[in-house]
């Protein structure tokens, strides 16, 4: 299975993905890479306060492909000026293994979202819903 | 020993230095001049016509996102969250602050209090506040003000952003825009700011 993800362009976080290889009627993992820009910061998935929109990552099943599993690395707990706790947040660059069920062989496209609100210390940008694109090549 | 430097040692005095510095002098001059020159142009060339600039969720009166202050602030009619029309119009005459802000957005939410704040204790001096809220959804406006009841005037820009672009103001929350009793944007801050500076600012428009 070949597997990667498109650029994305707007906002201050990006997703790519790597080339995944694997077999037909079998299971893959494909470590997707988000980056955020030094001094901003993307909300956690389980956000610990409801006020904070979740960072997600959905995939829509296509061609008896199918995203099972997303694995969220560990947050970071962070001080902010704004926050008396500590939030639990994203920086830098994080690895989220998506784990995919393929179906029968050939080269496919799979579409996905990232859906992220991002902050610094002193402000907070819109949320962003940035779409990708994963070509599944499976054998 | 010698103390190490970044900066090279200062060179001796040359031959005819005095005329290159001048020299160096006029050209310095002669590009702030022309600095100046193009600024002063192109300022001009891109101000747009917020005399009558009007925004009724799809339309508006653009204000450069870099250079809000000193303009008229384009008129906006929005609803509360009760569906309410509100409009700046009806704020005529008054010094008025416009904070926009989210929800989900923690640094304007340290804010929030502050702006109930000086409602109060400026309003014998005529300050209007208004919260616009870039929230997506109205739901979230209204579950938010049951929880955290806000005793200023909010409104809802629509899901769209279109307010705030139209303020000319640049995605970040929050921002606040001070607007004197004459109908002019006195000052934008964006980001999260202590609470003597806001105060100042609000003491420009009073």
């Amino acid at each position: 299975m070949l597997l990667t993800a498109g650029a994305q362009t707007a906002g201050v976080a990006h997703i790519a993905g790597p080339v995944v290889t694997a077999r037909a009627q079998a299971t893959a993992i494909a470590a997707l890479s988000i980056t955020v820009e030094p001094g901003f910061h993307i909300q956690s998935n389980h956000p610990k306060l409801d006020y904070i929109i979740p960072s997600a990552i959905t995939i829509t099943p296509a061609d008896g492909i199918s995203a099972t599993k997303v694995t969220w690395p560990p947050t970071v707990d962070r001080k902010f000026s704004f926050s008396p706790q500590p939030l639990a947040v994203f920086e830098g660059q994080i690895k989220v293994p998506v784990t995919l069920t393929t179906g029968a062989a050939g080269a496919h496209v799979l579409h996905g979202t990232f859906r992220y609100q991002a902050c610094n210390d002193q402000l907070c940008r819109p949320p962003v819903t940035e779409p990708f694109t994963l070509a599944v090549h499976v054998r | 020993m010698e103390p190490s430097s970044a900066t090279p040692p200062a060179r001796p005095p040359a031959a005819g230095q005095p005329k290159s510095a001048a020299l160096n002098w006029i050209i310095i001059g002669l590009v702030v001049i022309g600095g100046l020159v193009y600024l002063a142009y192109s300022r001009k060339a891109a101000a747009p016509n917020t005399a009558n600039g009007a925004v009724n969720g799809n339309s508006a009166a653009i204000l450069e996102a870099a250079n809000v202050t000193g303009r008229a602030a384009p008129t906006w009619t929005l609803r509360d969250v009760n569906g309410k029309p509100v409009s700046l119009s009806q704020f005529a005459g008054h010094p008025v602050v416009m904070d926009f802000w989210a929800t989900w957005c923690g640094p304007c939410q340290i804010e929030l209090p502050w702006w109930q704040q000086f409602q109060k204790q400026y309003a014998s001096r005529g300050l209007v506040i208004v919260g616009v809220s870039e929230d997506l959804n109205l739901n979230d406006v209204r579950k938010y003000l049951a929880k955290t009841p806000i005793d200023y005037q909010i409104v809802w820009d629509g899901g769209s952003n279109t307010l705030q672009n139209s303020y000319g103001t640049p995605f970040g929350l929050p921002t606040t825009l001070f607007i004197d009793r004459q109908g002019k944007i006195t000052e934008r801050v964006t980001g999260l700011e202590g609470k003597p500076e806001l105060d100042k600012a609000l003491h420009a428009i009073l």
